[in-house]
């Protein structure tokens, strides 16, 4: 099973926040500046300090870049705070949201609206929204032990076994489609960023805000729960009501996500990683930090997407993967260099 | 209750299986050859003879009586000149296609003309066409419909000619596949015939001179297909009376190098469409709106005038969808507002 590393101490140098919040604006003024319309950081900030809705470049600015670069951070953000919560649950290191189905639970109900004929961002977003958490909720209740408590393997293959079934649904739907359906959700389901905006903002940020509330609440039950259920019982955690808090705030926080920005992998598995390598493995500093490790990743693959085959774009979903992998790959091996 | 759950999903599965089953049979069957009765028609101009194609050449020994189209954007050019078109591949019904699976634009000629379905383009089905059994068969070099790997498979079975329809308008084409089926006289025919109904409602519109104009296939959010000078639409739009504006290449998402649009991102598509009027392809009223709604486009002239309009069947160019759009200039078109 999994070995949370001890925790140290040590506090998180205010130094160190001062960088991180450093390198945020960096990447927000190059988030505002980059993309296949070339305008320039200078351009790109009188578009903020002095609009101009006559300037088609400060339009591009304001309507498609500064909602994209926060969506990224916000759909990030989940991301990596729901990763988190689903590996101190089920204390899984391999745990990661579309273990429970999230992805392709909103997938299948994103399909399902294209196939009606939804084209409102906003109500598109609702379907992949209660997709994920129907299919989640769903993996949920099938993992669940004949006798007591949860079963985390049952709980796994429940989770696979759904994925490909409503995977192989959605084949069937979009495969059977148009073609103007088939291209809209090959757009949803790259993980893009491009052209989604204020109208999938709103409802993001109130969803996730809520989950984050939620999700950062548990920070003590989840310590006693990473003791295991037993000790967790004994200190007067029921465990049930954990679970049911926290199934609340992987299917808020990242079905949201997915909703908003189509399937996103990996994020949710390796920022908490990333963070339990950078300040251990006590909940209160852990979750806050897989929550801005998770955005900034996610932002930084949004740009690097712009600009890799610009003028088109590598959608985040896929850029996060391809950067993210051997980033982590190599953080493993130092933190295990440095274990042993 | 937990069993019930598992019993919900297990036959869910099943359920889907069986879908997918049926989707793969429904998709198959329907291929039985009509029987071969009907007259030959009066051969026209000299037979055998040479075609040049995009491969090379062709002969063709008698005037084709039976031909097998698996390109389906020019199974309209076919129908207008009357050749004997047996099958075509079709495509899933939809805006653009009929419950046959024909485009709207010529599901009707197809329909009358008895036209069999083949396969749905992507699902290359050799047997289907082998059933037809045709004496001419036509493939095209790119689009979805394009069978080219199995090109050395079907010249096996029939001369096999091939054209590309992306670089040609759609009189171009149709000369083309006149030769090849001895339907010159056809194609002069209803080319004059568009000629001069274009000239008339162009006159009729009465565009004033220098009114530019772009030509464009919306996709709000991501790339969307803007149409060059020399493409197809472009050639259509000004014969009555509007300059088209060339797109800029610096937006191409496509890395290849096309004669009909440029695949433009979607930050530059706020960059590229700056004619006077915008004419959305493939579009509804719907299209229109959310063309005129986007914050992005506001700056554009045609969305501050709002000279946005759509053209409804208009993806593929033929004899039947440009008279259609002629249609709609000659009955529907609102002036331009100033």
């Amino acid at each position: 099973m999994f070995q949370p590393r001890p925790t140290p101490g040590r506090r998180a140098p205010l130094l160190w926040w001062a960088a991180a919040l450093a390198m945020l604006c960096i990447l927000i003024a190059c988030s505002f500046a980059v993309g296949s319309a070339s305008i320039g950081l200078r351009e790109s900030l009188r578009a903020i300090t002095d609009f101009d809705p006559s300037n088609t470049e400060h339009l591009l600015v304001h309507e498609l870049r500064i909602p994209r670069t926060f969506l990224a951070m916000l759909v990030g953000a989940g991301l990596g705070l729901s990763g988190a919560l689903m590996q101190s649950l089920t204390r899984n290191p391999l745990a990661e949201p579309g273990l429970l189905g999230v992805n392709s639970g909103a997938a299948f109900a994103v399909a399902i609206a294209i196939t009606l004929g939804v084209i409102q961002p906003a109500v598109l977003m609702l379907f992949a929204f209660i997709g994920a958490g129907a299919s989640a909720i769903a993996v949920f209740v099938l993992g669940q032990r004949s006798t007591r408590g949860n079963d985390l393997s049952r709980m796994v293959l429940a989770g696979a076994g759904l994925s490909v079934m409503l995977a192989a649904a959605t084949t069937i739907l979009i495969i059977g489609g148009t073609s103007q359906n088939q291209t809209k959700y090959a757009s949803w389901a790259t993980g893009s960023l491009q052209g989604r905006g204020y109208d999938v903002l709103p409802a993001t940020l109130v969803v996730i805000l809520i989950g984050s509330v939620l999700a950062l609440g548990m920070s003590r039950t989840l310590d006693a729960l990473s003791l295991g259920e037993d000790s967790a019982k004994a200190l007067g955690i029921s465990t049930q009501r954990a679970w049911a808090l926290g199934l609340l705030g992987i299917v808020l926080l990242s079905g949201a996500a997915t909703a908003a920005a189509g399937p996103i992998s990996f994020i949710g598995l390796a920022a908490p990683h990333a963070a339990r390598m950078l300040v251990g493995a006590g909940h209160q500093r852990l979750l806050p930090l897989s929550m801005a490790l998770g955005a900034l990743a996610l932002l930084i693959a949004d740009i690097l997407g712009r600009i890799l085959v610009r003028p088109d774009e590598v959608g985040a979903g896929a850029m996060s993967a391809l950067i993210g992998a051997p980033l982590f790959i190599l953080l493993a091996r130092r933190m295990l260099k440095a274990g042993s | 209750m937990r069993f019930n759950l598992r019993t919900i999903a297990s036959s869910a599965v099943a359920a889907a299986l069986m879908l997918g089953l049926g989707a793969c049979t429904a998709s198959s069957s329907a291929t039985t050859a009509p029987s071969q009765t009907q007259s030959p028609a009066a051969a026209q101009g000299q037979w055998p003879r040479t075609i040049t194609d995009e491969k090379g050449s062709v002969t063709l020994e008698e005037q084709p009586q039976r031909i097998v189209n698996t390109a389906m954007s020019a199974t309209g050019s076919l129908l207008a000149i009357d050749a004997p078109v047996v099958a075509t591949t079709i495509t899933t019904p939809g805006p653009e296609a009929d419950s046959h699976g024909f485009f709207t634009q010529w599901g009707e000629a197809a329909t009358a003309a008895n036209v069999q379905p083949l396969y749905k383009i992507g699902n290359f089905d050799l047997e289907s066409i082998i059933a037809q059994d045709p004496d001419l068969i036509v493939v095209s070099t790119s689009g979805a419909d394009s069978v080219m790997d199995h090109y050395d498979q079907l010249k096996e079975i029939a001369p096999t000619i091939v054209v590309n329809y992306s670089n040609k308008d759609w009189p171009e084409l149709t000369r083309q596949l006149a030769e090849a089926t001895g339907h010159e006289a056809e194609a002069e025919k209803i080319i004059s015939e568009f000629d001069e109904r274009a000239a008339q409602v162009k006159e009729k519109l009465a565009i004033p001179a220098g009114t530019t104009a772009s030509i464009v296939s919306y996709n709000k959010g991501s790339a969307s297909p803007v149409g060059k000078t020399t493409g197809p639409h472009s050639r259509l739009i000004s014969a009555l009376g509007f300059d088209v504006v060339e797109p800029p290449e610096e937006y191409n998402t496509n890395p290849q190098k096309r004669d009909d649009f440029v695949f433009t991102s979607y930050e530059g598509l706020a960059k590229s469409a700056t004619g006077d009027a915008t004419f959305l392809i493939a579009a509804t009223e719907d299209t229109a709106k959310s063309f005129l709604a986007d914050p992005t486009l506001a700056n554009l002239p045609s969305v501050k005038s709002k000279n946005v309009f759509p053209l409804a069947n208009s993806f593929r160019l033929d004899y039947y969808s440009s008279n259609q759009i002629l249609d709609y200039f000659e009955n529907d078109f609102p002036s331009l507002a100033k």
